[in-house]
Protein backbone atom coordinates (compact mmCIF):
# COMPACT_ATOMS: atom_id res chain seq x y z
CA UNK A 1 0.00 0.00 0.00
CA UNK A 2 1.38 3.53 -0.99
CA UNK A 3 2.00 5.85 1.66
CA UNK A 4 -0.54 9.39 1.26
CA UNK A 5 2.07 12.16 0.19
CA UNK A 6 4.28 12.51 -2.88
CA UNK A 7 4.30 8.57 -4.48
CA UNK A 8 6.84 7.73 -6.54
CA UNK A 9 6.05 6.73 -10.00
CA UNK A 10 7.19 3.30 -9.33
CA UNK A 11 4.79 3.08 -6.72
CA UNK A 12 2.24 3.98 -8.97
CA UNK A 13 3.39 1.89 -11.45
CA UNK A 14 3.21 -0.59 -8.96
CA UNK A 15 -1.09 -0.05 -8.20
CA UNK A 16 -2.21 -0.45 -12.35
CA UNK A 17 -3.81 -1.85 -14.03
CA UNK A 18 -6.86 -0.83 -12.27
CA UNK A 19 -10.14 -2.64 -13.04
CA UNK A 20 -12.84 -0.51 -15.16
CA UNK A 21 -15.25 -0.54 -12.42
CA UNK A 22 -12.62 1.37 -10.54
CA UNK A 23 -11.26 3.49 -12.83
CA UNK A 24 -14.92 4.65 -13.83
CA UNK A 25 -15.89 5.23 -10.10
CA UNK A 26 -12.46 6.93 -9.89
CA UNK A 27 -13.18 9.46 -12.79
CA UNK A 28 -16.43 9.69 -11.61
CA UNK A 29 -15.32 11.38 -8.17
CA UNK A 30 -12.46 13.24 -10.23
CA UNK A 31 -15.09 15.67 -11.33
CA UNK A 32 -16.78 16.22 -7.49
CA UNK A 33 -17.46 14.53 -4.57
CA UNK A 34 -20.82 12.24 -4.95
CA UNK A 35 -22.47 9.82 -2.85
CA UNK A 36 -23.37 6.42 -3.35
CA UNK A 37 -26.15 6.25 -5.80
CA UNK A 38 -24.84 9.32 -7.74
CA UNK A 39 -21.54 7.01 -8.21
CA UNK A 40 -23.78 4.10 -9.50
CA UNK A 41 -25.72 6.65 -12.41
CA UNK A 42 -22.92 8.89 -13.27
CA UNK A 43 -20.57 5.48 -13.63
CA UNK A 44 -23.70 4.51 -15.79
CA UNK A 45 -22.99 7.42 -18.03
CA UNK A 46 -19.87 7.86 -18.29
CA UNK A 47 -19.45 4.26 -19.78
CA UNK A 48 -22.51 4.43 -22.16
CA UNK A 49 -24.30 2.39 -19.73
CA UNK A 50 -22.34 -0.39 -20.40
CA UNK A 51 -21.26 -0.91 -16.71
CA UNK A 52 -24.34 -0.80 -14.53
CA UNK A 53 -22.81 -1.06 -10.72
CA UNK A 54 -25.18 -2.68 -7.97
CA UNK A 55 -24.98 -1.32 -4.51
CA UNK A 56 -22.95 -4.41 -3.12
CA UNK A 57 -20.09 -4.08 -5.59
CA UNK A 58 -19.85 -0.55 -5.47
CA UNK A 59 -19.46 -0.62 -1.52
CA UNK A 60 -16.98 -3.23 -1.65
CA UNK A 61 -15.39 -1.62 -4.24
CA UNK A 62 -15.30 1.90 -1.88
CA UNK A 63 -14.22 0.01 0.93
CA UNK A 64 -11.31 -1.15 -0.41
CA UNK A 65 -10.30 2.48 -1.93
CA UNK A 66 -10.87 3.82 1.72
CA UNK A 67 -8.64 1.22 3.01
CA UNK A 68 -6.21 2.20 0.40
CA UNK A 69 -6.52 6.39 1.16
CA UNK A 70 -7.52 6.64 -2.74
CA UNK A 71 -10.60 8.35 -1.55
CA UNK A 72 -12.15 9.50 1.47
CA UNK A 73 -15.59 9.74 2.90
CA UNK A 74 -17.36 12.81 4.81
CA UNK A 75 -20.98 13.83 5.45
CA UNK A 76 -21.97 15.86 2.88
CA UNK A 77 -21.41 20.08 2.82
CA UNK A 78 -24.75 20.90 1.67
CA UNK A 79 -26.36 18.67 4.77
CA UNK A 80 -28.72 16.58 2.69
CA UNK A 81 -30.38 13.28 4.12
CA UNK A 82 -30.78 9.77 2.52
CA UNK A 83 -34.89 8.79 3.42
CA UNK A 84 -33.99 6.95 6.46
CA UNK A 85 -33.03 10.24 7.88
CA UNK A 86 -29.31 9.50 7.96
CA UNK A 87 -26.81 12.16 6.77
CA UNK A 88 -26.17 11.47 3.30
CA UNK A 89 -22.17 10.22 3.29
CA UNK A 90 -19.91 11.61 0.12
CA UNK A 91 -16.92 9.89 -1.43
CA UNK A 92 -14.07 12.18 -3.03
CA UNK A 93 -11.09 11.64 -4.50
CA UNK A 94 -7.82 11.82 -2.59
CA UNK A 95 -4.70 13.74 -3.97
CA UNK A 96 -2.88 9.69 -3.81
CA UNK A 97 -6.31 8.56 -5.36
CA UNK A 98 -5.79 11.36 -8.50
CA UNK A 99 -2.32 10.50 -8.87
CA UNK A 100 -3.29 6.83 -9.07
CA UNK A 101 -6.22 7.87 -11.58
CA UNK A 102 -3.44 10.07 -13.61
CA UNK A 103 -1.21 6.81 -13.84
CA UNK A 104 -4.19 4.87 -15.17
CA UNK A 105 -5.25 7.77 -17.29
CA UNK A 106 -1.90 8.09 -18.93
CA UNK A 107 -1.13 3.44 -19.30
CA UNK A 108 -4.79 3.87 -21.32
CA UNK A 109 -3.22 6.31 -23.75
CA UNK A 110 -0.30 4.52 -24.02
CA UNK A 111 -2.14 1.44 -25.23
CA UNK A 112 -4.51 3.61 -27.27
CA UNK A 113 -1.06 4.89 -29.06
CA UNK A 114 0.24 1.79 -29.10
CA UNK A 115 -3.07 0.58 -31.15
CA UNK A 116 -3.28 3.56 -32.72
CA UNK A 117 0.57 2.95 -34.69
CA UNK A 118 -0.64 -0.68 -34.92
CA UNK A 119 -3.59 -0.22 -36.86
CA UNK A 120 -1.56 2.55 -39.23
CA UNK A 121 0.68 -0.54 -39.73
CA UNK A 122 -1.66 -2.47 -41.47
CA UNK A 123 -1.45 -4.80 -38.25
CA UNK A 124 -4.79 -4.70 -36.52
CA UNK B 1 -42.99 2.76 -1.17
CA UNK B 2 -45.17 0.09 -1.31
CA UNK B 3 -45.24 -3.40 0.46
CA UNK B 4 -43.50 -5.27 -1.64
CA UNK B 5 -41.06 -2.98 -1.98
CA UNK B 6 -41.16 -2.89 1.98
CA UNK B 7 -40.73 -6.56 1.94
CA UNK B 8 -37.65 -6.90 -0.61
CA UNK B 9 -36.05 -4.16 1.44
CA UNK B 10 -36.28 -6.49 4.57
CA UNK B 11 -35.13 -9.37 2.15
CA UNK B 12 -32.53 -7.07 1.46
CA UNK B 13 -31.48 -5.90 4.88
CA UNK B 14 -31.06 -9.59 6.08
CA UNK B 15 -28.78 -10.20 3.48
CA UNK B 16 -26.47 -7.51 4.91
CA UNK B 17 -26.64 -8.63 8.31
CA UNK B 18 -24.78 -11.41 7.30
CA UNK B 19 -21.82 -9.29 6.09
CA UNK B 20 -18.83 -9.03 7.95
CA UNK B 21 -19.01 -6.69 10.70
CA UNK B 22 -16.61 -3.81 10.12
CA UNK B 23 -18.72 -4.18 6.60
CA UNK B 24 -21.59 -3.97 8.35
CA UNK B 25 -21.02 -1.44 10.94
CA UNK B 26 -19.38 1.14 7.73
CA UNK B 27 -21.60 0.40 4.69
CA UNK B 28 -24.50 -1.31 5.66
CA UNK B 29 -27.23 1.26 5.94
CA UNK B 30 -25.81 3.16 2.91
CA UNK B 31 -25.88 0.00 0.64
CA UNK B 32 -29.93 -0.16 2.11
CA UNK B 33 -30.15 3.15 1.58
CA UNK B 34 -28.99 3.27 -2.38
CA UNK B 35 -30.97 -0.34 -2.72
CA UNK B 36 -34.21 1.60 -1.45
CA UNK B 37 -33.36 4.23 -4.08
CA UNK B 38 -32.88 1.74 -6.85
CA UNK B 39 -36.45 0.15 -5.72
CA UNK B 40 -38.11 4.32 -6.04
CA UNK B 41 -36.69 4.72 -9.28
CA UNK B 42 -36.71 1.54 -10.90
CA UNK B 43 -40.94 1.74 -10.28
CA UNK B 44 -40.41 3.71 -13.96
CA UNK B 45 -38.90 0.83 -15.55
CA UNK B 46 -41.61 -1.28 -17.66
CA UNK B 47 -42.13 -4.84 -15.20
CA UNK B 48 -39.47 -7.34 -16.57
CA UNK B 49 -36.60 -4.26 -16.61
CA UNK B 50 -37.52 -3.22 -13.19
CA UNK B 51 -37.48 -7.34 -11.99
CA UNK B 52 -34.50 -7.83 -13.64
CA UNK B 53 -32.28 -5.29 -11.93
CA UNK B 54 -33.57 -6.34 -8.54
CA UNK B 55 -32.62 -9.59 -9.18
CA UNK B 56 -29.30 -8.35 -10.03
CA UNK B 57 -29.13 -6.31 -7.15
CA UNK B 58 -30.08 -9.57 -4.80
CA UNK B 59 -27.35 -11.70 -6.86
CA UNK B 60 -24.86 -8.59 -6.73
CA UNK B 61 -25.47 -8.48 -2.61
CA UNK B 62 -24.98 -12.56 -2.55
CA UNK B 63 -21.71 -12.17 -4.55
CA UNK B 64 -20.60 -9.57 -1.80
CA UNK B 65 -21.39 -11.08 1.08
CA UNK B 66 -19.10 -14.25 0.17
CA UNK B 67 -16.54 -11.43 -1.34
CA UNK B 68 -16.51 -9.35 1.59
CA UNK B 69 -16.22 -12.85 4.25
CA UNK B 70 -13.27 -14.00 1.99
CA UNK B 71 -11.83 -10.24 2.58
CA UNK B 72 -11.88 -10.10 6.23
CA UNK B 73 -10.80 -13.92 6.48
CA UNK B 74 -7.34 -12.80 3.88
CA UNK B 75 -7.18 -9.30 5.32
CA UNK B 76 -3.96 -8.51 7.44
CA UNK B 77 -3.94 -10.25 10.47
CA UNK B 78 -2.67 -7.81 13.13
CA UNK B 79 -4.19 -4.20 12.84
CA UNK B 80 -1.97 -1.63 14.78
CA UNK B 81 -5.05 1.09 15.32
CA UNK B 82 -6.78 -1.41 16.84
CA UNK B 83 -4.79 -3.60 19.17
CA UNK B 84 -7.30 -5.52 21.34
CA UNK B 85 -7.87 -3.76 24.60
CA UNK B 86 -5.79 -4.67 27.83
CA UNK B 87 -9.15 -4.78 29.81
CA UNK B 88 -10.63 -7.45 27.34
CA UNK B 89 -7.48 -9.54 27.27
CA UNK B 90 -7.00 -9.28 31.01
CA UNK B 91 -10.75 -10.85 31.15
CA UNK B 92 -10.18 -13.52 29.55
CA UNK B 93 -7.34 -14.75 30.59
CA UNK B 94 -8.39 -14.62 34.13
CA UNK B 95 -11.77 -16.29 32.70
CA UNK B 96 -9.51 -18.79 31.36
CA UNK B 97 -7.15 -18.86 34.29
CA UNK B 98 -10.35 -19.85 36.81
CA UNK B 99 -11.99 -22.67 33.77
CA UNK B 100 -8.78 -24.25 33.86
CA UNK B 101 -8.23 -23.98 37.64
CA UNK B 102 -12.01 -25.57 38.09
CA UNK B 103 -11.36 -28.13 34.76
CA UNK B 104 -7.91 -29.85 36.88
CA UNK B 105 -9.94 -29.36 40.30
CA UNK B 106 -12.59 -31.60 38.66
CA UNK B 107 -10.50 -33.90 37.05
CA UNK B 108 -8.82 -34.05 40.21
CA UNK B 109 -11.66 -34.70 42.95
CA UNK B 110 -14.29 -36.04 40.32
CA UNK B 111 -12.10 -38.00 37.65
CA UNK B 112 -13.41 -35.56 35.03
CA UNK B 113 -12.08 -36.55 31.63
CA UNK B 114 -8.57 -34.89 30.60
CA UNK B 115 -10.33 -33.56 27.39
CA UNK B 116 -12.28 -31.24 29.05
CA UNK B 117 -9.40 -29.39 30.74
CA UNK B 118 -7.81 -29.57 27.17
CA UNK B 119 -11.00 -27.94 25.60
CA UNK B 120 -10.24 -25.41 27.69
CA UNK B 121 -6.88 -24.53 27.36
CA UNK B 122 -8.33 -24.58 23.95
CA UNK B 123 -10.83 -21.82 24.30
CA UNK B 124 -7.79 -19.78 25.59
CA UNK B 125 -5.44 -20.06 22.99
CA UNK B 126 -8.86 -19.79 20.50
CA UNK B 127 -9.67 -16.58 22.51
CA UNK B 128 -6.52 -15.00 22.11
CA UNK B 129 -6.32 -15.80 18.65
CA UNK B 130 -9.39 -13.57 17.67
CA UNK B 131 -8.09 -10.68 19.61
CA UNK B 132 -5.56 -10.69 17.59
CA UNK B 133 -7.12 -11.46 14.31
CA UNK B 134 -9.64 -8.80 15.69
CA UNK B 135 -12.62 -10.43 13.47
CA UNK B 136 -15.37 -10.67 15.62
CA UNK B 137 -17.12 -12.34 13.21
CA UNK B 138 -15.52 -15.42 13.37
CA UNK B 139 -14.53 -15.18 17.47
CA UNK B 140 -16.71 -18.29 17.93
CA UNK B 141 -14.60 -20.02 14.94
CA UNK B 142 -11.72 -19.70 16.48
CA UNK B 143 -12.59 -20.23 19.98
CA UNK B 144 -13.80 -23.44 18.61
CA UNK B 145 -10.88 -24.14 15.96
CA UNK B 146 -8.65 -23.55 19.29
CA UNK B 147 -9.97 -25.82 21.54
CA UNK B 148 -9.99 -28.57 18.31
CA UNK B 149 -6.12 -27.73 17.68
CA UNK B 150 -5.54 -27.92 21.65
CA UNK B 151 -7.12 -30.78 22.44
CA UNK B 152 -5.74 -32.82 19.11
CA UNK B 153 -2.06 -31.59 20.40
CA UNK B 154 -2.81 -32.57 23.84
CA UNK B 155 -4.23 -36.15 23.04
CA UNK B 156 -1.07 -36.80 20.38
CA UNK B 157 0.84 -35.66 23.52
CA UNK B 158 -1.02 -38.34 25.83
CA UNK B 159 -0.83 -40.95 23.28
CA UNK B 160 3.45 -40.77 22.83
CA UNK B 161 3.78 -40.85 26.65
CA UNK B 162 1.30 -44.09 26.96
CA UNK B 163 3.72 -45.52 23.94
CA UNK B 164 6.87 -44.46 25.78
CA UNK B 165 5.75 -45.85 28.92
CA UNK B 166 4.82 -49.46 27.36
CA UNK B 167 7.68 -48.97 24.94
CA UNK B 168 10.19 -47.99 27.84
CA UNK B 169 9.00 -49.90 30.64
CA UNK B 170 8.82 -46.37 32.24
CA UNK B 171 6.13 -46.30 35.18
CA UNK B 172 2.70 -44.94 34.15
CA UNK B 173 2.35 -43.00 37.28
CA UNK B 174 5.34 -40.76 35.88
CA UNK B 175 3.72 -40.19 32.76
CA UNK B 176 0.83 -39.20 34.72
CA UNK B 177 2.81 -37.01 36.23
CA UNK B 178 4.90 -35.94 34.02
CA UNK B 179 1.27 -34.64 32.39
CA UNK B 180 1.01 -31.53 34.88
CA UNK B 181 4.60 -30.53 33.90
CA UNK B 182 3.97 -30.91 29.58
CA UNK B 183 0.19 -29.78 30.20
CA UNK B 184 1.01 -26.26 30.48
CA UNK B 185 3.73 -26.05 28.04
CA UNK B 186 1.57 -27.42 25.50
CA UNK B 187 -0.92 -24.78 25.98
CA UNK B 188 2.41 -22.05 25.61
CA UNK B 189 4.11 -23.42 22.64
CA UNK B 190 0.74 -24.23 20.97
CA UNK B 191 -1.19 -21.02 21.53
CA UNK B 192 2.67 -19.01 20.56
CA UNK B 193 2.71 -21.24 17.61
CA UNK B 194 -1.12 -20.31 16.23
CA UNK B 195 -0.54 -16.75 17.26
CA UNK B 196 2.26 -16.55 14.93
CA UNK B 197 0.40 -18.33 12.40
CA UNK B 198 -2.14 -16.06 12.08
CA UNK B 199 0.57 -13.45 11.66
CA UNK B 200 1.85 -15.81 8.40
CA UNK B 201 5.01 -16.11 9.18
CA UNK B 202 6.80 -19.13 10.08
CA UNK B 203 9.71 -17.51 11.72
CA UNK B 204 7.52 -15.34 13.88
CA UNK B 205 5.34 -19.00 14.49
CA UNK B 206 8.53 -20.22 15.76
CA UNK B 207 9.69 -17.30 18.20
CA UNK B 208 6.18 -17.20 19.41
CA UNK B 209 6.26 -20.73 20.22
CA UNK B 210 9.39 -20.19 22.42
CA UNK B 211 7.85 -17.35 24.08
CA UNK B 212 4.54 -19.05 25.04
CA UNK B 213 6.75 -22.08 26.46
CA UNK B 214 8.81 -19.71 28.38
CA UNK B 215 5.79 -17.71 29.73
CA UNK B 216 4.35 -20.80 30.82
CA UNK B 217 7.62 -22.48 32.08
CA UNK B 218 7.65 -19.35 34.20
CA UNK B 219 4.59 -19.92 35.47
CA UNK B 220 5.07 -22.80 36.73
CA UNK B 221 8.07 -21.99 38.52
CA UNK B 222 6.57 -19.22 40.00
CA UNK B 223 3.33 -21.36 40.75
CA UNK B 224 5.72 -24.25 42.61
CA UNK B 225 7.94 -21.41 44.64
CA UNK B 226 4.54 -20.04 45.73
CA UNK B 227 3.08 -23.73 46.65
CA UNK B 228 5.90 -24.37 48.55
CA UNK B 229 5.80 -21.37 50.13
CA UNK B 230 2.12 -21.66 51.31
CA UNK B 231 2.93 -25.50 52.12
CA UNK B 232 5.48 -23.99 54.20
CA UNK B 233 2.99 -21.38 55.96
CA UNK B 234 0.77 -24.21 57.00
CA UNK B 235 2.95 -26.64 58.33
CA UNK B 236 4.53 -23.85 60.18
CA UNK B 237 0.81 -22.66 61.45
CA UNK B 238 0.24 -26.40 61.84
CA UNK B 239 3.48 -27.00 64.32
CA UNK B 240 2.02 -24.49 66.58
CA UNK B 241 -1.50 -25.98 67.55
CA UNK B 242 -1.86 -27.77 71.30
CA UNK B 243 -1.01 -31.57 71.60
CA UNK B 244 1.39 -30.92 68.36
CA UNK B 245 2.95 -34.40 67.94
CA UNK B 246 4.96 -33.94 64.75
CA UNK B 247 2.49 -35.64 62.73
CA UNK B 248 0.50 -33.29 60.07
CA UNK B 249 -3.11 -32.54 60.71
CA UNK B 250 -5.43 -33.30 58.26
CA UNK B 251 -6.24 -30.50 57.07
CA UNK B 252 -2.73 -29.21 56.60
CA UNK B 253 -2.46 -32.63 53.93
CA UNK B 254 -6.06 -31.47 52.86
CA UNK B 255 -4.71 -27.90 51.86
CA UNK B 256 -1.48 -29.69 50.58
CA UNK B 257 -3.66 -30.98 47.72
CA UNK B 258 -5.84 -28.42 47.02
CA UNK B 259 -2.23 -26.81 46.64
CA UNK B 260 -1.51 -29.21 44.03
CA UNK B 261 -4.60 -29.19 42.30
CA UNK B 262 -5.81 -25.86 42.77
CA UNK B 263 -3.15 -22.90 43.31
CA UNK B 264 -0.44 -24.30 40.87
CA UNK B 265 -2.71 -24.83 37.54
CA UNK B 266 -4.32 -21.28 39.01
CA UNK B 267 -1.11 -19.44 39.26
CA UNK B 268 0.33 -21.35 36.55
CA UNK B 269 -2.09 -20.63 34.11
CA UNK B 270 -2.59 -16.84 35.52
CA UNK B 271 1.18 -15.87 34.73
CA UNK B 272 1.66 -18.06 30.94
CA UNK B 273 -1.90 -16.26 29.95
CA UNK B 274 -0.51 -13.02 31.10
CA UNK B 275 2.22 -13.71 28.65
CA UNK B 276 0.40 -15.05 25.76
CA UNK B 277 -2.13 -12.19 26.22
CA UNK B 278 0.70 -9.25 25.93
CA UNK B 279 1.89 -11.66 22.60
CA UNK B 280 -2.13 -10.96 21.49
CA UNK B 281 -1.59 -7.18 22.26
CA UNK B 282 1.59 -6.41 20.85
CA UNK B 283 2.42 -5.54 17.07
CA UNK B 284 3.82 -8.51 15.96
CA UNK B 285 7.36 -7.11 14.63
CA UNK B 286 7.91 -6.32 18.51
CA UNK B 287 8.12 -9.75 19.11
CA UNK B 288 10.41 -11.72 16.54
Amino acid sequence: MIKAGNPSPQDIEAELPLTEATTFILLSLSVEPRHGYAIIGDVAALSHTRIQLSAGTLYGVLKRLLSLGWIERHDDPAGAREESGRPRKVYGLTALGRSILSGEVKRLQQVVQAARHCQLGGLA
Amino acid sequence: MNASDRLLLRAYRAILRLYPLGFRHDFAEEVADVFTAILRDSAALGCPRRWRLIVCEFIDAVRGLIREHQRALLAPAFDPKAPPTRVGLARDVVAFALTYTLARAAAQAWMVPDIVIYLCAGMLIGTLLSHRLGRRPYRVGFILGGMLVFAGGMFLTDLAGALLAIGLGVEIHLVVALTWITEPLMIGALAGALLGLADRSRRRAAGLTGVGLLGFSGGAVVASLFSVLLWGLLQAVDSYRPGNTGIPSDWVAQGGRWLQVVVFPGVTALIGGAVLGRLAKAPPRRWV
